[in-house]
């Protein structure tokens, strides 16, 4: 990995002033003549470095600061206060150098042109990046290619699915070849098969291409699939920063069993092979230790009639308020 | 190269839609003709008011409309919800500007309508061709086309600082329905300013307003006496009004919360 510092970050705060109202009409007829503000701490005092190539991931529950953490690194939102580096520009000045170098993919809003298919919005980008023709026409080919997406390009986005959507999305945020790449939550509201698919494009750019990418999500999944490290953040400070295996093997510590019964089983007998997240009839979550979640589940399958048995991932949410929340 | 794109994109879908483009110059035709209908009856026996006779009453709102196609607009709504809905995030990521995006665009729609509504246009011309003579253009064309792209500008500029107003208040419309009301009054739309009172001629003198849309019909049809000073105060108001949006604009991107996305 080379040394270089792709993003820098040291004591980076965002406080918005938010307009507080009382409840009743007499408050709204007050509001119109004084209102009241409140600062909200949405990013405090964080700090951080990605070298360039890196891979992380930027953990957090909804809420948490990630999203405008990630809207300062690009150059949308001034900081209140701190200093970050991207690629050594400042994003604010939104020098074009700059913005030739970056992208960002955001859940829910898009690049492409709801009425006109994909490939129009493409030839849009390429003029807005003065990408040359023949490198335009191997990146698109490459991308199409890996997320196979053929059949789709001429269609009107309009009509294309949620996970089609996302997919031409990231071929539009690539197209220009960028350095660094902000994605937020890229795999919301995909189905289990594209979430997969687009991870693994997601590794592969960065192999291939050696595109730096800051990933956010509040799914512990998306990335332990992706990123070799996470920055976990909560109401806007910094909690962790290290590997996911390190997080995983300190805070991580047990695993859910999601159990589907035949019939309700008292919440006596499951307390016995492990703590009850949840017991709702015939559906339970048991959290049981990490070490032992194979042992514990055959346990189960061998002592009572069960219908369905999942397991899962720790939520993070429950990371946060079991580790590190005061 | 990147905003040719965006209008020919504009274009293609606004061929997608054309039962729109119809319904509007439906509606675009309406206010002309009512406008030529009301000063005819105004006129009643008299061959003239103000120095406007029927053939100069017809030609004024038609070219106004017309000149509405190329210079008007309303884009102003269109940054506004962008800068509401968090739309701009993705224009401050990219070397494209949100404000030539929305003009362009718009341009697009001004042409399809302006092409459409030109046979429509011609037709009424002819209808009524007995009260028109060719003597009645009788400015300089280059002035004409300066006058009109310079009027184009100083629209473009003020609807950009209105839509930029979505910065501070969630709604816009409120002054984009001000802004119509002030040129519809100051600036010719409604009826020649000099067939105003006095009063309102005078304070029209100081305001944008009249060198949008008032003084490149005008200067066509000889009414303005000054042609040249009109085009250097449109100059003139081109830089303030610049200088303005960009202030606006810059203060407006510290106060932005890219909410929505």
């Amino acid at each position: 990995m080379s040394e270089k510092v792709a993003i820098e970050v040291k004591g980076l705060s965002k406080h918005f002033s938010v307009p507080v109202k009382a409840e009743g009409f007499g408050a709204s007829v007050k509001s119109l003549f004084y209102r009241e503000y409140k600062s909200v701490k949405a990013v405090e005092k964080i700090s951080f470095r990605i070298e360039e190539g890196e891979m992380v991931g930027f953990l957090g529950p909804n809420g948490a600061g990630k999203t405008t953490t990630m809207k300062m690194l690009s150059g949308i939102l001034y900081p209140s206060n701190g200093v970050v580096k991207v690629l050594g520009y400042n994003p604010t000045d939104r020098k074009p150098a700059f913005q030739k170098q970056i992208s960002m993919v955001m859940g829910q809003k898009n690049q492409l042109w709801w009425d006109l298919p994909a490939t129009d919005a493409y030839i849009l980008n390429k003029e807005i990046f003065n990408i040359p023709t023949h490198e335009y026409k191997q990146t698109l080919d490459e991308l199409v290619a890996l997320l196979g997406v053929e059949e789709i390009l001429s269609t009107p986005v309009r009509k294309l699915s949620l996970g089609q959507r996302m997919k031409c999305e990231l071929i539009a945020a690539l197209l220009h070849r960028p350095k660094v790449l902000f994605l937020d939550e890229p795999t919301i509201g995909l189905d289990v098969v594209t979430q997969k698919k687009v991870r693994e494009f997601l590794k592969k750019i960065n192999r291939e291409m050696k595109t730096t990418i800051l990933l956010t999500s509040h799914y512990m999944e998306d990335v332990q699939a992706v990123c070799p490290r996470v920055i976990m953040i909560n109401r806007g400070a910094k909690l962790y920063d290290g590997t996911i295996d390190n997080l995983i093997k300190t805070y991580a510590t047990e695993k859910y069993l999601q159990v589907d019964f035949d019939n309700e089983i008292p919440r006596e007998k499951l307390e016995a092979i492990g703590r009850v997240v949840e017991y709702e009839g015939t559906r339970v979550v048991i959290a049981v230790p990490r070490v032992a979640h194979a042992k514990k589940a055959a346990e189960l399958l061998t002592t009572y009639t069960v219908d369905n048995l999942d397991i899962q991932e720790i939520k993070l949410e429950d990371i946060i308020v079991k580790h590190f929340s005061k | 190269m990147k905003y040719w794109q965006t209008f020919l994109l504009s274009l293609s879908i606004h061929f997608q839609y054309r039962a729109n483009l119809v319904l509007w110059l439906v509606v675009g035709t309406i206010q002309p003709m009512v406008m030529i209908i009301m000063w005819f009856a105004i006129l009643g026996d008299r061959t003239e008011v103000g120095g406007y006779a029927r053939g100069d009453f017809i030609v004024y709102f038609l070219f106004m409309t017309l000149g509405w196609y190329i210079v008007g607009g309303s884009f102003s709504r269109e940054i506004g919800r962008a800068i509401r809905n968090g739309d701009l995030n993705k224009y401050l990521l990219q070397p494209y500007h949100l404000v030539l995006k929305c003009f362009f665009r718009e341009l697009a729609w001004k042409a399809v309508s302006l092409a459409m509504s030109l046979p429509l246009f011609l037709g009424v011309l002819y209808l009524l061709r007995g009260y028109l003579s060719w003597q009645m253009f009788t400015g300089p064309w280059w002035q004409v086309a300066l006058s009109l792209l310079l009027g184009s500008i100083l629209f473009a500029l003020m609807e950009a600082i209105i839509g930029s107003l979505a910065f501070w208040v969630t709604e816009i419309w409120p002054f984009a329905e001000m802004n119509e009301m002030l040129l519809n009054f100051f600036g010719g739309v409604l009826a020649p300013i000099s067939l105003l009172p006095m009063v309102v001629q005078k304070m029209s003198v100081y305001t944008p307003f009249r060198y949008i849309f008032y003084e490149p019909v005008a200067i066509a049809l000889g009414k303005e006496g000054e042609p040249v000073k009109a085009i250097l105060i449109q100059v003139l108001y081109i830089v303030v009004v610049y200088v303005v949006y960009k202030l606006v604009w810059k203060q407006g991107l510290h106060k932005y919360e890219g909410n929505g996305g």
